[in-house]
């Protein structure tokens, strides 16, 4: 029999296509079915048919100098594991013929390395695991390589520009193909278009040849580009492999790929391509993966969204799954205590089945129904778009009706592996590492300053940041770089060690790398500019240099987008720790740090300026304030608009209508920073007397106290003229100002309460015992005693109205 | 006859939605004039039909749905974003008529929905039929034709919930005449679109009960510079034209205008850095305002082309008005933003923002 080979375009996860590749498989019975998988599994391929739940994934990795990690996520409904099983059933040459991504990463950092003129041998060996470096990232299938590759709805995109630049090449062009063919079938996007032309009924010739030109269409004859290069050479051996053992061979791949290995003719009889050996930094394991996952919205489409849908699809079909799918909408919103009556049910029902007919669906696809349960059930204006009508993460004040029916259409099926499954190499990796520095069970007390125990503190950090139970740290400095040396560890034994350690593995194959991948995914949507710096704290404190690479450059947008004042001076006074002390990864001075002080202090000056037109100065803002001020002084050379911070704080201290702390804090800001030269008597004191009016006086002080407290008390009348001011207050005034006032003066050390008691002993001719009895704690609240005195007062003018005291 | 300002679509668009009847194949729902997917093209446009869109941005599909249902439709957004414009040309099309509207205010009564009573002619001759004076729901029902209701969220909620038993029976009791007479039953293709604007009293407030009978459907603003600057051109051209101003406006001019109408409106600049937001509302609608009358100040004022510094007077006239925090912060957006931009026309437009001393 002469080879045959057939080549079935499929997208990830897609139900209409593993069912066309079971029928396939089933009528043509071919000797050899390749299937677009990470090829180092074909050794291993038996650990898919052991006893597991799905989803599951293959977890490839990297580690080392550079660590990367990429999910391939397979379904009941993926096309790949209908292959595999059918193909097991059927006795066929079963194979994975993709380049595992750890093998292309291999090569990509030989190929940097050669260019950086260093050795470029034995990859993988090198990284001894002390030097932590990023992981790949926390969005599964980003490293996947979809098929089909998302598309931002971009208006953007100059469509004129594009005759001038040269013509796009790979899944450039595949992009602007469906760009264009959206445009001519009047879609939103690429998930209503795939539906549409793939998901509906139809037989499977039919679909074939549909999905066979769609594919030819949109890929062109633009050769491979990127990383595609090296897949598809891969590919290519290992289908030419299949044709020279003159069998015949289905192919089962990604559609863009599809139409470049269709035209593959018999050629010789080639070996299958070989691969490096995976090692204990690289290699691919199985590991459980959640339908949560697999709809993340982010990033490249790692294939179908909405895994609980297309699960009840392949189950059952469009016509069931939509029945279901809606009912469980509606579960779920009821779950959540969201009235949802029989009548609106039936709305969203129609209005689906309506929507349906309108767009000309044969069967209600997934939009005609989450547009209808939205029609239905929605009673409110929307402060954000339909989130199935865009791309990404869900946007703020997304309305939580949607949310829950989204999670409805996700669904939160886990997977679980069978217990046979060789365990990934986190396990050993982190008892290895645990073993090697000496971390034992109970407490132990680490130097920061040994190069011995900064290791281990590493690990041990790592290990917290896994939320691995057992590994507690009772004392220590809160910021890696801060001048307190020691921490005092508590390593215990627990129950949940050893699985929390496995789960940890989807992170990264060891804990380093699975600190990284962690810390990573904390960073995301809705993440704060303080809270980005705290997670660069933590890389900072398990070591992941690489980590912290990443996160610099994306602390630019955010500092940018932060809105509170508070918030982002909590951030700026730690990244001014790490721009002056950072010894440890090495971030001192570094020119990202640089740039995020300065649009940070740009940043402060903007929303000081919002402040003073009417916002709160608390404590967190004057704290704020300090911090600015700092880098103003301690960074001077990273600030670019250095030259605004003075006149935008005399503009504030100018402001009339703002908050009198803010006003005290910025001329704190302004003394202290010298940008008025040194402190002068009579302005200072004309300052203040202007700011004395008893509701703003406590405030004004705390303000100005909180910065330039020491400049201040440079100035030799200070204290008389707040005695004079103070003073002269009416008694009510002066109850008005009281709480304020005392606030101000915590500021002050007690070293420096001594001085001003014993000046305002001085002013008022008191003896040394009596200046003492000024410091003293008062036997009872204050504020309570100055009512006291209040009410006595109010008492005796009464009295001196009626006559009691003398004359009225 | 004299020109009318502004006619209504039925009649702006009578050959168009003509054609559109004639070349109409689709299916249509019951008492509707044109099938769903022509209505689409009539307010989306089509190039093949050689018909201009005339909502932009904005998906009309689920609206045309709800409106085949027997749920009413609840236009919900920001002011300015074309929610009566939606639902007149939905009318126009659907039904051929949009006029019949009732617009709400905390003045509407049940009478100005319904239907009232000729005086004279219920003292004479008692309750009939001849002296029932119908409103515009009354003739929506008998008709089989959309009913408007602007701005349902400024009624008081008594008078909303009228349209309780309408929407849910689609019955309207005339309890005081006898008989057959007292019950008007819908004609198919009746049916109610409402408007409501979340900056006044929201539909928050609106009873469950009423809610329940409606789909919502949130308009929002334009997403995109380029669509809505593309918008406001095309129809600040068109008011010019019909005001006599010769010269539209030009396209920097515009690009300041849009851009900062844009900017205040989102709190987010176009380069993403975050500003103020206004109070008062920045809408698409209110920027084709301020640039018609940017246009016909620069002409009948100043016999000239309008430039820049026009617009910073227009803006405050016409958007800022007499509100002083708005007027801060559009101060702190000149000083913060507009003066970083780069370009002539955004330098004379931050050299014109004295006028926000004033
Ligand atoms: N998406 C859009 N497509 C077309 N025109 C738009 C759009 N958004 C705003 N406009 C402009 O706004 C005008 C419509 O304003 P309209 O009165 O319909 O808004 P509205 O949402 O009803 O406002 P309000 O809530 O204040 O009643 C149109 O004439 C047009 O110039
Ligand atoms: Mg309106």
């Amino acid at each position: 029999m002469p080879p045959s080979l057939h080549v079935i375009g499929v997208r990830h996860h897609s139900p209409a296509c593993a069912r066309l590749v079971e029928h396939v498989l089933r009528t043509e019975r071919p000797e050899i079915v390749l299937i677009e998988g990470p090829a180092d599994m074909n050794e291993r391929l038996g650990e898919f048919h052991l006893d597991h739940r799905l989803p599951l994934a293959v977890f490839s990795f990297l580690s080392g100098e550079q660590r990367r990690a990429s999910w391939f996520p397979l379904c009941e409904f993926s096309p790949e594991w209908v292959g595999l099983k059918v193909a097991r059933e059927l006795g066929s040459d079963v194979r994975f013929f993709d380049l595992p991504s750890w093998v292309r990463w291999t090569k990509a950092l030989d190929a940097a390395r050669l260019d950086a003129g260093l050795d470029g041998g034995a990859p993988g060996l090198d990284g001894d695991g002390d030097e932590g470096g990023a992981s790949g990232d926390e969005n599964p299938g980003v490293e996947r390589d979809p098929e089909i590759v998302p598309l931002e709805t971009d208006r953007d995109t100059d469509t004129e520009d594009l005759d001038a630049a040269p013509p796009p090449k790979g899944r450039d062009r595949w992009n602007l193909a469906i760009k264009a063919l959206l445009t001519r079938l009047g879609l939103e996007d690429m998930d209503s278009l795939w539906d549409q032309l793939f998901e509906i009924p139809q037989a499977p010739t039919k679909l074939e040849r549909t999905l066979q030109e769609f594919f030819r269409e949109t890929r062109g004859d633009t050769p491979a580009d990127g990383e595609d290069v090296d897949r598809e050479a891969f590919m290519t051996e290992a289908v030419k492999w299949a044709l020279g053992q003159g069998k015949s061979v289905v192919v089962i791949c990604g559609g863009f790929h599809a139409p470049v290995l269709e035209g593959i003719v018999p050629e010789g009889t080639p070996p299958f391509p070989t691969l490096p050996s995976p090692d204990l930094h690289r290699g691919s394991y199985l590991i459980p993966y959640r339908f949560h996952r697999l709809d993340s919205l982010t990033g490249y489409a790692s294939g179908m969204p909405s895994p609980a849908y297309q699960q009840a699809v392949f189950d059952l079909g469009a016509e069931a799954a939509g029945d279901q799918l809606l009912m469980s909408a509606i579960v779920a919103l009821r779950s959540k205590k969201q009235q949802v009556s029989p009548a609106d049910a039936i709305a969203a029902a129609a209005s689906a089945e309506a929507l349906r007919r309108m767009r000309g669906h044969p069967v209600r696809l997934r939009r005609d129904l989450l547009d209808g349960l939205a029609a239905a059930l929605v009673k409110d204006a929307l402060d954000a778009p339909l989130p199935w009508t865009y791309r990404g993460p869900l946007r703020p004040r997304t309305d939580p009706t949607l949310v829950a029916i989204l999670g409805a259409f996700c669904g939160d099926t886990e997977g679980r592996l069978d217990p046979r499954t060789p365990q990934p190499p986190i396990v050993e990796a982190t008892e290895e590492a645990l073993r090697q520095a000496k971390i034992a069970l109970g407490p132990s007390e680490l130097k920061l300053t040994l190069p011995q125990d900064r290791p281990r503190s590493q690990l041990l950090h790592a290990l917290r940041v896994l939320e691995i139970p057992g590994f507690q740290r009772s004392k220590g400095p809160s910021w890696a770089t801060e001048g307190a040396r020691t921490e005092v560890w508590t390593v215990a034994d627990h129950p949940e060690r050893l699985t929390r350690l496995i789960e940890a593995s989807i992170y990264g194959p060891d804990p380093y790398s699975a600190a990284a991948g962690r810390l990573q995914g904390l960073v995301g949507e809705g993440t704060g500019f303080s809270q980005l710096v705290k997670v660069l704290g933590e890389a900072m404190w398990v070591g992941l240099s690489g980590l912290a690479d990443e996160l610099l450059p994306q602390l630019i947008p955010l500092v940018q987008a932060e809105s509170s004042l508070a918030d982002l001076g909590a951030g700026l006074k730690a990244l001014l720790e790490v721009y002056r002390y950072d010894d440890l990864l090495g971030n001192r001075g570094s020119t990202a740090v640089a740039e995020a002080l300065s649009l940070g202090f740009d940043r402060g000056l903007w929303l000081s300026e919002g402040t003073a037109a009417g916002g709160i100065c608390g404590g967190p803002e004057i704290n704020a304030l300090i911090a600015m001020r700092d880098v103003f002084r301690y960074a001077p050379s990273a600030l670019e608009n250095r030259d605004a911070a003075v006149p935008t704080f005399e503009r504030i201290a100018g402001n009339p209508a703002a908050p009198a702390a803010q006003k005290g804090g910025s001329l704190g800001f302004l003394w202290s920073t010298g940008a008025w030269g040194p402190v002068q008597e009579p302005e200072t004191l004309a300052a203040i007397r202007a700011a004395s009016l008893p509701g703003e006086f406590g405030d004004f002080l705390s303000g100005l106290f909180a910065l330039a407290r020491e400049e201040l008390s440079r100035v030799e009348t200070l204290p008389t003229l707040l005695d004079q001011v103070i003073a002269g207050y009416p008694d009510d005034d002066f109850l008005i100002a009281l709480p304020g006032l005392r606030y101000a003066f915590s500021w002050f050390p007690p070293k420096e309460k001594d001085r001003f008691a014993r000046i305002i002993a001085g002013v008022l001719g008191l003896s040394p015992a009596q200046g003492d009895a000024l410091r003293a704690t008062l036997p009872a609240d204050p504020a309570a005693l100055a009512k006291t005195q209040a009410t006595e007062n109010a008492a005796l003018e009464r009295g001196r109205r009626f006559g009691l005291w003398g004359e009225p | 006859m004299t020109e009318r300002q502004r006619p209504p679509a039925e009649e702006l668009y009578t050959e168009e939605l003509a054609n559109l009847a004639r070349q109409d194949r689709g299916p249509k729902p019951p008492g509707w004039r044109l099938s769903p997917q022509a209505i689409r093209s009539f307010i989306m446009g089509d190039e093949k039909l050689g018909i201009r869109a005339k909502i932009v941005g904005q998906s009309s599909l689920r609206c045309l749905v709800t409106l085949a249902t027997n749920r009413g439709l609840m236009l919900v957004g920001e002011p300015g974003t074309a929610k009566s414009l939606l639902s007149e040309l939905l009318a126009a099309a659907i039904c051929g008529t949009s006029t019949l509207t009732i617009q709400g205010s905390a003045a509407t009564t049940e009478d100005q929905i319904r239907y009232s009573w000729n005086y004279a002619l219920l003292l004479a001759e008692g309750p009939t039929p001849k002296a029932l004076v119908p409103a515009p729901l009354y003739h929506a029902m008998k008709r089989g034709q959309l009913c408007r209701f602007e701005e349902i969220t400024r009624c008081p909620l008594e008078v909303q919930d009228t349209l309780l038993s309408v929407l849910s029976d689609r019955v309207l009791a005339v309890p005081e005449l006898p008989g057959e007479d007292g019950l008007v039953f819908a004609t198919q293709g009746f049916n109610l679109i409402a408007t409501a604007n979340t900056r006044d009293r929201g539909v928050n407030e609106m009873s469950a009960a009423l809610k329940r009978r409606f789909n919502f459907e949130t308009v929002f603003p334009i997403d995109d510079l380029k669509t809505e600057l593309a918008l406001v051109k095309r129809e600040s051209e068109r008011w010019l034209k019909n005001s006599g101003v010769p010269e539209p406006l030009a396209d920097d001019v515009l690009e300041v205008l849009v851009t900062t109408f844009r900017e205040l409106r989102a709190g987010l600049t176009e380069s993403g850095d975050a500003t103020d937001r206004l109070s008062t509302p920045m809408s698409t609608a209110e920027a084709v305002s301020v640039a018609i009358s940017v246009g016909v100040r620069a002409h009948f004022l100043r016999q000239d082309v309008a430039n820049p510094a026009d617009v910073v007077e227009c803006l405050v006239g016409a958007a800022v008005k007499d509100n002083s925090e708005d007027r801060v912060k559009l101060k702190r957006y000149f000083e913060q933003r507009v003066s970083k931009r780069k370009g002539a026309h955004w330098k004379a437009f931050f050299d014109a923002r004295k006028v926000l001393e004033k």
